[in-house]
């Protein structure tokens, strides 16, 4: 990998790339969630002022160096943080000043992250008139006690209205965020969960096993077990959350939905535009504090931003003396360009073209990795068709040491 | 050349800790050899480890010019003994050199069993010996006791034995005094036929070989053409000289001298401990005493831990051999491991100390496979196989015997001690040949051992169990027949070569089952459950199993997770690099060390 400190090097990025995806980070929350490891800010309405006008400056800035396809951008997805802090006006003029430098295609998917309390139909009928025709709610239980120790704000009903309001919601396409594997919440709340949402229809589903993110609240509650009963209770819950994984694949599965990666679920046809760029290598502009941005072209070149807002401000101010915004850079070296889109591919159900991975990367595939492969098949966490190798449900559970497995052999 | 009735030869006889090298730093320090500022501590252990460890591998020399109550100057030449269990013969050749021995024994703690060996091995030689009493200055000294038990034990007369503590000093001159007035000095025609005694062997790599002898007759000098009688090399004398412990060449050494030998000799084999130094033209007429050819008896598998150090760790072992003429390595290559070398060593310690050296000093990282002994394995063809590796018996079917290496051993402990040392005696199958009390609290016990029931970790249990008090002494008495099986661990079906065993049949199961159950402490889950299995041929013996993990993925993958991804694969990846493969198991070094331990 290599760093590059000097800021120099590359102002703004390569010239001219174009760009097909734009991400949108807002980080106003109404409260932290413990578990969250995002670029976020308790919410200052009287900093949405200040936000969108570096998020404008910013896009300004890398408009000087990147550019839209000639149809627009394929892609806008606004996150957070929680992008419904701001309200609709607040919103519109964000869009239009981001607009203005990187244009949408007619085409474009918008979507937007909501919470569950701020999902009314006015909001998201006052989105729809903004152009945004994809939405994903952040509603990660439908249980109180599930949505009490997730720290989250909403209850049950705001859910289940908001969910409501979802399914009527004239563009149609939304997507609703679960969470499994939360500590001290049965597995079976999940599942029960699962059978209340699927009443709503909804087109795509995401459901997170839940993960330990360094510096979350969570993880320093979980740093703190140290007891033999508490270790066991730990295993317990990860072999629970594991099951429970699996049983709402096959469920989902056997129900006509597309397990399509190993945290997302959709009807066919109703991917997550955003998401397949980012997982497909596609180049993305990332604007607002801690938004990481790629560009394929040129060997590759990744950048992200400055985490904390203020610093994230004051990078954007420096623009103005000819300085890049970005906190860091770098220039995946081949080899790791190859892990890369050898990890990504296996988390998805089409799995990796081999010969076409091994074209792309010059690294043959090899006897060792076949070898590996067959076991994979064997032990029902691989499939093989057409020349793609893919992860069963079972195989994506363990897709990081999978992944490990395949990239280490040589 | 000195007068040899001003020479004296002796060396020390004592057990590790009891403080041989802090005597040997006074004798040098009062000798005004070096002056304290001078002196290195200790300056006698020169190896890191030796010092870590307070034992002494390699024996260095010192000579001294001590200036006698009697009006006459002596030269004493001080040779250092290696101090462990597998050094005997070493040390027995050090012996040779001397005419005297200092026995120091600690005033608080009494005679240990290594150093009885040692002593035995003195009065074998007809070395005239001279119990010190050291640490004199340590509250719980008693020196009355230990004498007594020096005179029970040993039968020697301890009534002039020195009462001194090297550490502060006390005692130094009476010691001096009586190796002068003692030790009887060397005796040799400087006419005769040139025989001097190699007692040890380093490579310099300025000089080559650096030989240290002890001229028993005739000369040797600068230029001269000399020969050693036991590897019959031809050699021209380089440089000659002594350690005062700075090194000084001189022109000639004669009878009774000790120092060092140069001739550009670039093997140790050519020049072992042991040898016999005589001039090539004029011949003496025989090898002297006691050579011994030193045989290895204890092998292991030596398998860097990263396979492309393989080149690493053969240089490293061709750079210990130089100092080394009792480390044997071959290459050879496991399923499981690689590439390695098969290496021969005289004891257990021996193969520690290389593993650490070759760990520590030249920063390779070792995976050992378990030490065994050789075997003799008579065939039912009618051929005589000697197996260094387990994975070299051959089929059972074609056996008609294996035989396995015994040793005489004696244990030294206090008396409360005796029921846990016999306990384990007897999970060794060793058989008690006697016991004999020293004095109302300590008592020496005599046993015969298979070699391979001591070569593990026989020396930490017996330390253990005495609570740091018993003491070890082992020699080889030969081959006996005995009912031994290949004990093999299987994983996933696949037989892990690399942790196979020769063990004796009564105790297979329980090995087995403790391996098994180690292995499974040390093996991580994998992708699929593995079957960790013990079996002797086809019957498996024991059988652990390891489910298979649920659960290794990060559930999101946004734009900013793929960097932090990878560098999380690039650590799992690192980690898998340091896991050896065996068929689809994936296996930590440390589950290789697994078999190092016996369980009991």
């Amino acid at each position: 990998m290599t760093n590059l400190s000097s800021q120099r090097l590359f102002p703004g990025g390569p010239p001219g790339a174009p760009v097909e995806g734009l991400y949108l980070h807002v980080p106003f929350c109404h409260s932290i969630c413990p578990f969250c490891a995002f670029a976020v800010h308790g919410n200052r309405p009287d900093l949405h002022g200040v936000f969108h006008h570096g998020l404008v400056e910013e896009a300004r800035w890398r408009a000087q160096t990147l550019a839209p396809p000639s149809g627009g951008v394929a892609s806008v997805y606004v996150g957070g943080g929680t992008p419904s802090t701001l309200a609709l006006p607040e919103l519109e003029e964000l869009l239009a000043g981001v607009f203005r430098w990187f244009p949408p295609a007619p085409t474009a998917e918008i979507a937007v992250e909501i919470n569950p309390e701020d999902a009314t139909p006015d909001y998201l009928a006052g989105l729809a008139r903004l152009g945004v025709n994809r939405v994903s709610l952040g509603i990660q239980s439908l249980n109180g006690a599930a949505l009490a120790a997730l720290g989250r704000r909403h209850t049950p009903a705001q859910a289940l209205a908001a969910l409501a309001a979802a399914a009527e919601w004239g563009p149609g396409h939304w997507n609703a965020d679960f969470m499994l594997g939360v500590p001290g919440v049965s597995s079976q709340v999940f599942l029960q969960d699962l059978q209340q949402v699927l009443a709503f229809q909804p087109p795509h589903l995401s459901t997170y096993l839940l993960e330990f993110e360094p510096g979350t609240l969570f993880t320093r509650r979980a740093a703190r077990v140290r007891g033999p009963e508490q270790a066991i209770e730990q295993d317990t819950q990860r072999e629970e959350a594991a099951s429970a994984y699996l049983a709402a694949s096959r469920q989902l599965s056997g129900a006509g939905w597309n397990h399509y990666e190993v945290s997302n679920y959709c009807r066919p046809g109703r991917e997550g535009r955003q998401n397949l760029l980012v997982w497909n290598g596609g180049s993305y502009l990332g604007l607002g504090p801690g938004a990481h941005s790629w560009v394929g072209s040129g060997g590759g070149l990744r950048w992200h931003n400055p985490r904390h807002l203020k610093a994230w401000l004051a990078g954007v101010e420096n623009t103005r003396w000819g300085e890049d915004p970005a906190a860091g850079w770098e220039q995946p070296t081949p080899a790791q360009r190859a892990d890369e889109t050898l990890m990504l591919a296996l988390r998805r159900k089409e799995g990796l073209n081999v010969a076409a991975w091994s074209q792309a990367h010059g690294q043959p595939w090899g006897e060792p990795r076949q070898k590996i492969a067959q076991e994979l098949i064997r032990a029902g966490l691989a499939m093989e068709q057409d020349g793609r190798l893919a992860l069963t449900p079972q195989g994506f559970l363990l897709a990081d040491e999978i992944t490990a497995r395949f990239s280490g052999a040589q | 050349m000195t007068d040899t009735k001003f020479i004296r030869n002796f060396c020390i006889i004592a057990h590790i800790d009891h403080g041989k090298s802090t005597l040997a730093d006074r004798l040098i320090e009062f000798t005004g050899a070096l002056s304290k500022r001078e002196m290195e501590d200790q300056i006698l252990d020169t190896l890191d480890l030796e010092r870590e460890r307070g034992i002494t591998i390699k024996a260095q020399s010192v000579n001294l010019n001590y200036k006698a109550d009697d009006g006459n100057t002596y030269q004493l030449n001080l040779i250092d003994t290696p101090g462990h269990v597998d050094f005997t013969y070493e040390v027995s050749r050090s012996l040779a050199a001397c005419e005297g021995a200092l026995l120091v024994v600690d005033a608080a703690q009494g005679v240990e069993a290594q150093t009885l060996a040692n002593v035995y091995l003195a009065l074998n030689q007809n070395l005239e010996i001279l119990p010190v009493l050291n640490k004199c200055d340590l509250p719980n000294a008693d020196p009355e006791r230990v004498a007594k038990e020096v005179e029970t034990l040993i039968g020697l007369d301890a009534s002039q034995a020195v009462r001194a503590s090297a550490k502060t000093g006390v005692g130094v001159k009476d010691i001096l005094e009586q190796v002068v007035k003692l030790v009887p000095h060397p005796v040799g025609n400087p006419e005769a036929p040139l025989a001097a005694l190699v007692f040890d062997a380093w490579f310099d790599s300025y000089l080559g070989v650096m030989v240290m002898i002890r001229v028993m007759e005739g000369r040797v000098r600068v230029g001269d053409v000399i020969r050693f009688l036991g590897s019959s090399k031809s050699f021209t004398v380089a440089t000659l000289g002594r350690f005062t412990p700075v090194k000084r060449d001189v022109a000639e050494l004669g009878p009774g001298d000790v120092g060092y030998l140069s001739a550009a000799i670039k093997v140790i084999h050519d020049a072992q401990v042991g040898d016999t130094v005589t001039h090539d033209a004029n011949p003496c007429q025989a090898q002297l005493p006691g050579y011994t050819k030193v045989k290895p008896m204890v092998f292991s598998g030596l398998y860097p831990a990263d396979g492309e150090q393989f080149k690493d760790l053969r240089d490293a072992l061709e750079k210990l051999a130089l100092n080394d003429a009792a480390l044997s390595f071959e290459m050879e290559s496991s399923a499981a491991l690689g590439f390695g070398f098969r290496c021969g060593f005289l004891g257990s310690l021996h193969l520690e100390i290389v593993q650490e050296r070759l760990e520590r000093e030249l920063g390779i990282s070792l995976v050992t496979t378990a030490p065994t002994v050789v075997y003799e394995v008579q065939t039912k063809g009618g051929d005589l196989l000697m197996v260094d590796n387990p994975n070299k018996l051959p089929d059972p079917t074609k056996i008609e015997t294996i035989s396995e290496p015994y040793v005489k051993g004696s244990v030294i402990t206090p008396t409360e001690y005796v029921g846990n040392i016999m306990r384990i005696a007897q999970d060794r199958r060793g058989v008690q040949t006697g016991m004999k009390y020293l004095d109302e609290k300590r008592v020496m016990l005599d046993y015969e051992f298979p070699l391979n029931e001591i070569v593990l970790d026989f020396h930490d249990k017996l330390k253990t169990a005495t609570r740091g008090y018993g003491s070890f002494d082992y020699e080889p008495i030969g081959f006996r027949p005995g009912d031994l099986v290949k004990l093999d661990v299987l994983l996933n079906g696949e037989k892990v070569d690399a942790l196979s065993l020769i063990v004796d049949r009564d105790k297979s199961h329980v090995r087995g089952r403790f391996l098994a159950a180690k292995l499974k402490e040390h093996i991580p889950r994998q992708m699929f459950e593995v079957a960790i299995q013990a079996a002797i041929g086809n019957k498996v013996v024991a059988r652990e199993t390891i489910s298979a993990m649920r659960k290794n993925v990060t559930a999101k993958c946004y734009g900013g997770d793929i960097s932090r991804k990878r560098k999380l694969l690039e650590k799992q990846k690192e980690g898998k690099k340091r896991m050896k493969q065996i068929g689809s198991v994936e296996v930590p070094q440390e589950a290789f060390m697994a078999v190092l331990k016996t369980g009991e």
